[in-house]
């Protein structure tokens, strides 16, 4: 008798823990695998390969756009978000011509030299969460990771702090509200129109006092005739801040997880801070924020694989799961911060590949070598178990990571 | 007006946000870098296309030069 082994369920609570393992598994029996995702009940495909997610994200057959391609059930899931608002058409949800539009307009921002001028402010900022993380009585390396990209993006964006904090606050309410809560919607759409009251503050006083910072430069952003409408400024400080802060903590937060699991690479960054940049790609490639991309809706119906796809359905690219491919990395889940050879696609590729890049691996690669010389010995305070990753389907993320700075029996 | 085509690898970081846009002008190698698959551009449709990507690749790594 024949029997056919059982798919592992993706957006379990198991998967949460260990997302690896079913990866794996859908890699090897199921590439491109029929699933029913849980909000709605919407009928999905996800792709584990390598290969495969790498096409998808550069195929123009698909759109990210939700609201003008999804399937019905997709619609009705309330999975569209800002649906209806202005934050509905940010940049990630654009298709071309638009999104080449404001892509230009707003990657004029993030030149490289530009870029080089952020060292300064993100090692201050950095210099200043150790001195905090220091004196507090229960270290969480979290709080560490939370705070560095908080401030580095209010700062670079030039909002006052005190509208910063404020601004923080509404996309935290927009996120994290309770769909138990009967006024939920009224909630979150309240929350989106703060987010937006806020962008169009900070743009106001930009236009009447320019600075160097980047709501400046996106103010002033002009190619030809051509420049950014208001909405589209207004998203675009929105985007920012949400596509560049918690991705920003996560990334940190399981980098260090991860050099704790292996103690033969913490010792090497730490004695060998110069390895940061290929360590900040291994990081990336081993567990980035990004578990898996933005969906992609099919425009016509069409085939991956031989597997039938309809128009309308979401394509999830897998790329956490694409960065383990031993296809393509050998031993993928030993973390080797000298690894080279193939790209991962941690910051996505093609079109929507990461804006901010360049401000993400700065960040990371001087806050992370930066604990580690500051704390040589640090380690979990408590037991590797009860490290939990939030049950959260689109970023990986640890919400504690408690640990002692400078245990008194560690020599290392 | 005639136009060379080319990346520079020492900054290209392989995002392939060059060949999602004109999959006809550029890809990227299995070696993670862009590649030119026309170097020489005369048709202007395609120098357009060319000079439209330059601005967006995030670490200037495409170069667009004139010849006379
Ligand atoms: C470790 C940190 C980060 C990670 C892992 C990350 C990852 C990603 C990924 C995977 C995408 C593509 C999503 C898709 O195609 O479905 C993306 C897009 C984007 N990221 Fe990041 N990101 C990070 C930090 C940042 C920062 C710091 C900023 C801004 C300052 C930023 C701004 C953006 C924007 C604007 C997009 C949309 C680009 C577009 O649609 O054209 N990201 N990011
Ligand atoms: S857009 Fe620029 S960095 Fe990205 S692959 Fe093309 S040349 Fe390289």
């Amino acid at each position: 008798m024949q029997t056919t082994e059982q798919a592992p369920t993706l957006f379990d609570s198991a998967y949460y823990q260990d997302p690896y393992s079913v990866y794996d598994w859908l890699r090897i029996h199921d590439p491109v695998h029929r699933f029913r995702f849980g909000v709605g009940d919407v009928p999905m495909v996800f792709l584990s390969r390598y290969d495969d997610v790498r096409a998808l994200l550069s195929d123009q057959r698909f759109s990210n756009d939700g609201a003008a391609w999804g399937s019905e059930e997709f619609k009705r899931s309330g999975m569209i978000f800002g649906a209806g608002t202005l934050i509905g058409r940010i940049l990630t949800v654009l298709d071309p011509p638009d999104h080449t539009r404001v892509r230009k307009l707003a990657m004029g921002a993030f030149t490289p030299r530009r870029v080089a001028t952020w060292k300064e402010p993100v090692e201050r900022i950095i210099n200043e969460t150790l001195e905090r993380l220091e004196k507090s009585d229960e270290p969480d390396v979290m709080d560490f990771a939370s705070r560095i990209p908080a401030d580095v993006t209010g700062e670079i964006l030039g909002f006052p702090l005190k509208r910063f904090a404020d601004m923080l606050d509404a996309i935290e309410r927009a996120f994290h509200a309770d769909p138990a809560n009967p006024d939920n919607e009224s909630v979150v759409a309240a929350a989106f129109e703060e987010i937006v009251s806020y962008g169009r503050e900070l743009i106001t006083e930009k236009r009447r006092n320019p600075g160097d910072d980047l709501t400046s430069v996106f103010v002033q952003a002009r190619d030809g005739e051509d420049r950014l409408s208001e909405d589209e400024l207004v998203s675009l400080v929105a985007v920012m801040i949400m596509a560049g802060i918690d991705t920003t903590r996560n990334l940190i937060g399981s980098a260090v997880l991860a050099l704790l699991d292996h103690p033969d690479q913490f010792r090497l960054l730490r004695e060998h801070p110069e390895l940061s940049s290929t360590a900040v790609e291994e990081f990336l490639r081993y567990d980035g924020a990004f578990c898996v991309g933005l969906f992609r809706l099919a425009k016509e119906d069409l085939e991956i694989r031989g597997v039938p796809v309809p128009a309308g359905t979401p394509v999830v690219a897998g790329l956490q799961s694409a960065n383990n491919d031993p296809e393509e990395y050998i031993d993928p889940r030993r973390l080797d911060i000298t690894r080279t050879g193939q790209r991962h696609l941690a910051l996505g590729y093609g079109l929507h590949n990461c804006m901010g890049a360049a401000l993400a691996r700065l960040e990371t690669g001087i806050a992370v070598p930066a604990l580690l010389r500051r704390f040589p010995t640090m380690r979990l305070s408590v037991p590797r178990a009860e490290i939990r990753f939030e049950e959260n389907w689109l970023l990986r993320s640890l919400p504690s990571l408690p640990v002692e700075l400078r245990p008194a029996d560690v020599t290392r | 007006m005639r136009k060379i085509l080319s990346i520079d690898t020492t900054v290209c970081k392989g995002a392939g946000t060059c060949g999602a846009m004109h999959p006809q002008l550029f890809s990227v190698g299995d070696d993670g870098y862009a590649v030119a698959r026309r170097t020489d551009l005369v048709d202007p449709a395609d120098i357009a296309a060319a000079a439209s990507v330059v601005d967006v690749c995030p670490t200037e790594a495409i170069q667009l030069t004139s010849v006379d």
